[in-house]
């Protein structure tokens, strides 16, 4: 905060519009000299409203706009939705809708930590391996394309299962994605991690260790980096992520290097289970149930690990054919707030290291306003 | 058309540069535009990071509040000629969030647009089209066309609206104040002891009364339950009361407490709890904002997302009929309007 200390320093504003910020939010930065002293997050670019747009239509309507929070990972919030409303009408959904909304789940986890090694790149000043992330991103979004019908909204894990039963070829071209994938994000890892100034600018910077990181409000990769091996489709699987053999990659320091080795062993680890999981999706097997009109009265809790951390999404009816109330974790505010405050604290962050550390914690502006 | 311009008019189609402000979701189809998928460098399109070397701007889908006012500082930075095309729905119609408080619903009651792509969202190859389109139209325009131009009762609208919600605040307390609340609510304190458990999930519900809340969290921190997750909140007018839920969580086992309790609705207040779990800080300032609740003991609450966004009335309470509003001020009272 702005107390005595800092009133001596320049306020900068860093962002909205600056390349080097993760989206539509902005900064306030005290400086001393080319040193940060204190960061204050300037949100609200991106408010929408949706709690209370949500409250105002129809449960099958929200299936649409319920995922909109995240743009860069929406499926894992179009899971946690499905999944919240399956809970509360008490819907135990066919096993074939599972395994496809689990396969769709790290596709969507996939696609974004391709678009966070772009920006990540960017930020580096290594476009190569940003044009290529891109690239490689476009096969899962052409994936998406031929089994949902569009790129980037999917709105394909319906309460009650999918909404439409997968193509004849499902397996065939499940499987070539997967390969084409990790060829290319090979390629893309090669070239990042081993480059000399990804390493200078990444190894020991923006440290945050384990313990820290649990009392800030850390969850997903950036907490795995820092050496805590806490993933809830592990913790608490839900889906069928109970049957399939996978890791959780970790860190050890806790840097912005640990967290982009981190994000690429997800990768690896989420092609693992799509190859599992494409082997128990069955021809002719049912894949939905309807659901009805209205809704008794009830909660519904879903827990989802999302490409950025915990998803909890809360579901409330009285009854009628909207909900009363919809409420959901934030993952990106704790990344934009509480750590990127105790890095600051702790090490010396020039304005140049600002964007690569705030990149490498990979936040989501839009879920911070919804 | 003469010689000289025709020249002019061919290199102008041929650097069009566009200010680096994605501000919306339809920004997230732009990377394949950018990079090598579709590669707009063939049209000398380009992003520049500052608005006084650019030629356009691309309004990339809904427009919040906050961000329309940055768009407009933008627009006035820009040299002649400047260029706005807009792609998404939102930008037309309002689109999807036809009923939000924090969006303006056209961006054509702010500027000129020269150009528009439909679609939720539009695929890079629409914004593709739209570009190559738009690169053949500059062509034939006039040398001493300025392009498209801001509106100039722009800010005067804005500033108008925000009148209208800073005034609709302001009776909303006022008629608050004026009525009588009974709080008619069924509650008791069960702390320690769980009230209901979800085994697939590992979830623990448990009540405690509103004063006791920041005891009851100091304990459960202590007992391991280190990562809050989120405050959540659910207003019932019928009974008088907002309920709130503290969730917290135990990393590694997953498991998580929901430690309910209540204010009353006409005085929500309640012991803020920022200097436990530092996350708090900021997720009680969202609460304050978005369901009108006060937090003792914040050292600075205070509008954080709303600011430039909503002057109203929390917008989560029940009792606030933001549809009804948005109809009212910016369909013209009717409905299907848009």
């Amino acid at each position: 905060m702005a107390g005595e200390s800092v009133s001596k320093s320049l306020m900068l504003y860093f962002g909205p519009q600056h390349p080097g910020a993760p989206g539509n939010v902005a900064y306030k930065l005290w400086l001393d000299g080319e040193r940060v002293i204190d960061a204050e997050l300037v949100p609200g670019f991106l408010l929408r409203g949706f709690e209370m747009m949500m409250e105002n239509r129809a449960w099958e309507m929200n299936i649409v706009i319920g995922y909109r929070f995240c743009v860069e990972d929406p499926d894992s919030l179009e899971l946690g939705y499905a999944e919240a409303v399956d809970r509360l009408l008490k819907y135990d959904i066919p096993e074939k809708a599972k395994w496809v909304r689990m396969i769709q789940h790290e596709f969507g986890r996939i696609a974004s930590h391709l678009f966070w090694a772009n920006h990540m790149s960017g930020s580096v000043g290594l476009r190569t391996t940003g044009f290529w992330s891109i690239a490689a991103r476009e096969e899962v979004l052409k994936w998406f394309y031929k089994v949902v019908g569009h790129r980037i909204y999917h709105s394909f894990s319906v309460p009650g299962g999918i909404r439409w039963d997968v193509p004849k070829d499902f397996k065939e071209l499940t499987l070539k994605t997967a390969d084409k994938i990790e060829e290319l994000v090979k390629d893309i890892e090669a070239a990042l991690l081993k480059n000399s100034v990804f390493k200078a600018r990444t190894k020991g910077v923006g440290v945050i260790k384990g313990e820290d990181a649990i009392k800030l409000g850390i969850t997903g990769p950036s907490l795995r980096a820092a050496g805590v091996s806490y993933d809830i489709r592990k913790a608490v699987p839900y889906e069928n992520y109970d049957k399939v053999k996978f890791d959780i990659p970790t860190g050890e320091n806790g840097d912005s290097y640990d967290r982009a080795v981190v994000r690429f062993k997800e990768i690896h680890q989420s092609l693992r289970i799509i190859r599992q999981a494409v082997e128990e999706v069955k021809p002719g097997d049912p894949w939905r149930i309807k659901l009805p009109l209205t809704v008794p009265p009830g909660t519904g809790i879903a827990r989802v690990e999302a490409a950025r951390g915990e998803y909890m999404i809360h579901v409330v009816s009285q009854g009628g054919r909207k909900p009363y109330r919809v409420r959901l974790r934030s993952v990106s505010l704790p990344l934009m707030t509480t750590a990127i405050k105790h890095v600051i604290k702790n090490e010396e962050v020039t304005i140049a290291d600002f964007p690569v550390i705030l990149g490498s914690l990979d936040p989501c502006a839009p879920d911070i306003d919804r | 058309m003469g010689l000289l311009e025709d020249f002019v008019a061919w290199a102008r189609s041929k650097s069009m540069w566009l200010v680096h402000y994605c501000a919306a979701c339809g920004a997230i189809e732009f990377p394949p535009v950018v990079t090598s998928v579709l590669d707009w460098e063939r049209y000398g399109y380009m992003p520049v990071p500052t608005p006084r070397q650019s030629d356009l701007y691309a309004g990339m889908g809904y427009l919040t509040k906050k961000s329309l006012k940055v768009v407009l500082r933008l627009l006035e930075q820009m040299p002649n000629p400047k260029w706005v095309v807009a792609g998404c729905n939102c930008t037309a119609t309002g689109g999807l969030y036809w009923d939000s408080y924090a969006t303006y619903k056209r961006l054509d009651e702010f500027m000129q647009v020269e150009g528009w792509v439909p679609g939720c969202m539009p695929t890079s190859d629409d914004w593709f089209a739209l570009l190559t389109y738009f690169y053949n139209k500059v062509k034939e325009r006039p040398v001493n066309d300025k392009g498209s131009r801001k509106l100039s009762d722009a800010w005067e609208k804005i500033r108008k609206w925000e009148e209208m919600e800073r005034e609709w605040a302001e009776e909303y307390w006022e008629s608050l104040k004026k009525t009588e609340i009974k709080v008619n609510y069924q509650f008791e304190e069960k702390f320690p002891e769980c009230v209901e458990r979800n085994e697939s999930l590992k979830l623990c519900l448990t009540t405690v009364e509103a004063g006791r809340i920041r005891e009851a969290l100091k304990k459960l921190y202590d007992e391991g339950y280190t990562l809050i997750n989120n405050i959540n909140t659910v207003d019932l007018p019928k009974n008088g009361v907002i309920e709130v839920y503290y969730i917290v969580e135990k990393p590694l086992e997953g498991d998580q407490v929901w430690v309910k309790t209540y204010v009353p609705r006409k005085e929500a207040e309640i012991d803020s709890i920022h200097d436990i779990y530092s996350l708090a800080y900021y997720i009680e300032l969202e609460t304050h904002e978005k369901m009108g609740i006060k937090f003792r003991g914040h050292p600075n609450l205070r509008k954080w997302i709303l600011e430039g966004n909503w002057e109203g009335p929390p917008p989560l309470r029940k009792d606030v009929d933001i549809p009804k509003w948005v109809i009212k001020v910016h369909y013209g009272g009717y409905a299907y309007g848009r």
